[in-house]
């Protein structure tokens, strides 16, 4: 509302009145004079109609602006309901692939990097000792007593005894945890004590070999036949076999994992792909419309690009709670796997990435290739 | 003038059709042969209001005499409400007419 609206009002007003006057034969003065003492005080009713127009004024945008809110909802729940479901799965689906993908690729690079669970394991040597002092030939030699003489303790503790019956015991070493019962299995507290001074029914030796580790087990063989005749000697193997045959069966486990997430990741992807290729061909006519009505195009095409990139967003954050979840579980089942590795969820986040790229390229080249007139034919 | 009236008044005015403000004033002029003074200046906040309530809406156009002149019109809230006017004002009148056409006064009390 222009302020010279009132004003020009009003002017017209007192101008018919004067011409009407003046035809009934009044002079112009007292046609004048009389209009105006008709209208009344002219500044106050300026004022008057300009306040009200001004509260309208304010009403009214008020009004459009609550207007234009109630509208906004009511859209996107309208949205969110027809989409609702879809979301859901999509999210879920998107999950479950991405979790699992997660946890096993956790689970292979547990096995695969790193096949056997110690540090330069590739260095890792079998030794055998022969006991001069004693006179004991070939008697076993634990790696544990090798690194414990390598790295002598600093003489805090010299001595231990398991229980009041027995005698003291010189401590020469200290070694690190060792994994005898299994790789994933719990050690308690654990004493090396040499043979000689407690024989038992049965024994494991280690031995070194320089050469082919199977041409030794012959020499294992024959320098025990040439100790004791009638001791057999069963399982040998090399301590790489060993530790493969302690992984057979989680390694297994993830093998099948691996593969069913593997197809759970492909699912999601051609899922997610084709569900909303389809959501995007409902919506043709809808870009036909709003590039007819003069949408940018380019901006357009965007539009599909940002629903999937928002669904996997959320499907990734669900499924890196999954994978979290999923990796404790395996954690339980293999060794040397955390929880939270770093380079894994790394290589799980490109995978995700990449799934979404692939999922939105189709919709946004569809709806960049729309032709308006068409799509409004459809 | 009771308030409420002129709003009537101008309603009326505008249901043949669309008009300007001095139009209006000159309708209810002849129409009451005078004997209804308004204040004119009134008419246009009346007016303004009227608008504010999207009883009327208004446009500028050309007058009889080609003069720039706002005029307005009634819309559908418009009409409705000077239905209901037009009936509160008739029941009114007439119990006010049938009021002063009284040919008794009310009873004494009695003591």
């Amino acid at each position: 509302m222009k302020p010279d609206d009132i004003d020009d009002e009003l002017r017209f007003h007192v101008d018919s009145r004067v011409s009407e006057l003046m035809a009934e034969g009044w002079s112009r003065a007292n046609a004048v004079s009389r209009a105006e003492a008709e209208l009344g005080d002219r500044a106050a009713v300026q004022a008057s109609c300009q306040q009200i127009a001004r509260a309208a004024g304010q009403a009214h945008s008020r009004r459009r602006y609550w207007i234009g809110v109630v509208q906004d909802l009511r859209y996107a729940s309208r949205s969110l309901q027809r989409s609702a479901s879809f979301s859901v799965a999509t999210i879920a689906v998107l999950a479950l692939g991405i979790g699992l993908t997660t946890a096993v690729v956790a689970a292979l690079y547990g096995i695969i990097y790193s096949p056997l669970p110690y540090p330069d394991s590739e260095n890792l040597h079998q030794v055998y000792a022969v006991n001069t002092a004693k006179d004991l030939h070939e008697s076993p030699m634990s790696a544990a007593d090798f690194y414990a003489l390598r790295d002598r303790l600093p003489g805090e503790v010299r001595r231990i005894r398991t229980s009041a019956d027995t005698g003291w015991r010189t401590v020469v070493g200290v070694v690190r945890d060792v994994h005898h019962g299994g790789l994933n299995t719990a050690e308690g507290p654990a004493i090396y004590i040499p043979h000689a001074q407690k024989a038992e029914a049965w024994m494991t030796w280690m031995s070194m070999a320089v050469h082919s580790p199977m041409t030794k087990a012959a020499a294992v063989r024959a320098a025990i036949a040439s100790g004791d005749r009638n001791q057999p000697v069963s399982d040998v193997m090399t301590l790489s076999q060993l530790v493969s045959d302690a992984l057979a069966l989680p390694r297994l486990a993830a093998a099948v994992a691996a593969a069913v997430s593997l197809i759970a990741l492909l699912l999601a992807a051609f899922g997610t792909g084709a569900v909303l290729s389809r959501l995007i061909a409902a919506r043709i006519p809808e870009f036909g419309l709003r590039l007819a009505l003069g949408a940018n195009p380019a901006r357009l095409a965007w539009t599909p690009v940002w629903e999937v990139v928002r669904l996997v967003g959320a499907g990734s954050l669900a499924g890196l709670l999954v994978a979290a979840g999923s990796s404790r579980l395996l954690a339980g089942l293999l060794h040397d796997v955390s929880p939270f590795d770093g380079p894994t969820y790394a290589v799980a986040l490109a995978v995700i990435v990449m799934t979404g790229v692939a999922a939105a390229i189709g919709p946004a080249m569809r709806v960049a290739r729309i032709a308006p007139v068409i799509a409004l034919r459809e | 003038m009771l308030r409420g009236t002129l709003d009537v008044l101008i309603l009326k005015a505008l249901s043949w059709g669309p008009q300007h403000g001095y139009a209006i004033t000159r309708w209810i002029r002849e129409r009451t042969d005078a004997e209804m003074l308004i204040e004119e200046g009134a008419l246009y906040p009346a007016l303004y209001r009227l608008e504010a309530q999207e009883l009327v809406e208004s446009s500028w156009g050309t007058s009889e005499n080609n003069r720039r002149a706002k005029f307005y019109k009634l819309t559908v809230l418009g009409r409705r409400r000077l239905r209901a006017g037009s009936d509160v004002w008739n029941r009114y009148a007439t119990a006010v007419a049938r009021i002063l056409d009284a040919q008794s006064g009310p009873e004494p009390e009695k003591p």
